[in-house]
């Protein structure tokens, strides 16, 4: 019994590994704290791994784990990011406003739970209600981040150009 | 191209290290044995509280027992006082009345 379950976590880590670390790369911003976070989120789900699976939805699980253990890395740590008023990406000549760079610089000055919301809101389409759960906010919160974060992404406004939900 | 794509090509491009199964399985072993351990800690913590505090508020509610001295003088029976007559009481103030 035991084995089994193992294996079939085993199986599901496997194939979740790297969607978990992108997700969680989202919120950070960081791909070593993306793959400590993502670890995390496997460790404690495996710790009550049979009650997750018997909930049915354990991708749901380990990524609401993600999520709260951003949360929870920004009220331990106080990790603080400060907005700037130029991004050292953006002011290079000749470089895309819509490239990689550019979009991940654009997301680094958003606060983390702008970046959250607009992660989840906009890359995981999950609907607003959704995103209000999974960050334990109101949906009146998730709405007025997710206008706040456009905002400020349409600063760079070759970044968010097209139709946006 | 919309949000949703761009999120998509920038994210997608990142390539994660190889999953560390067998470490996130130890770690995952570690975390469910903390929380036993916290666990069986706090039952035990209830179940001392629930002993311990009322046999605490008890012996604090509880007044101590009054103790209450009796003065008693008594004469010796006389010579024709009844067979299981042991004393008859002094009164002072008989005496000095």
């Amino acid at each position: 019994m035991k084995a089994e379950l193992d294996e079939g976590f085993r199986t599901f880590m496997h194939g979740r590994w790297p969607a978990m670390v992108r997700l969680a790369y989202a919120l950070t911003g960081d791909q070593g704290h993306a793959e400590d976070l993502a670890q995390t989120a496997f460790a404690k789900a495996y710790a009550s791994w049979p009650r997750v699976i018997r909930a049915g939805n354990p991708d749901a699980y380990v990524r609401q784990i993600v999520i709260n253990e951003n949360n929870n890395r920004f009220r331990k740590r106080r990790v603080r990011e400060l907005s700037t008023d130029s991004l050292p990406e953006t002011s290079i000549p000749g470089i895309d406003l819509a490239s990689r760079t550019a979009l991940l610089g654009a997301l680094k000055i958003l606060g983390p739970r702008q970046r959250a919301v607009i992660v989840l809101r906009y890359w995981l389409d999950l609907t607003d209600a959704e995103t209000a759960i999974a960050l334990g906010c109101s949906v009146g919160t998730v709405k007025s981040q997710a206008s706040r974060a456009l905002a400020t992404l349409r600063q760079h406004a070759e970044l968010v150009e097209g139709d946006l939900r | 191209v919309n949000l949703h794509e761009q999120l998509d090509d920038v994210f997608e491009a990142i390539s994660p290290a190889p999953a560390p199964i067998e470490a996130t399985m130890k770690r995952g072993t570690r975390i469910r044995w903390r929380r036993r351990v916290v666990a069986v800690t706090g039952v035990a913590a209830v179940v001392a509280a629930a002993i311990g505090v009322p046999l605490t508020v008890h012996w604090q509610a509880s007044p101590a027992p009054a103790i209450t001295r009796y003065s008693v003088t008594v004469r010796p029976p006389g010579p024709h006082a009844p067979a299981n007559e042991r004393g008859t009481e002094f009164k002072p103030c008989c005496v000095d009345g």
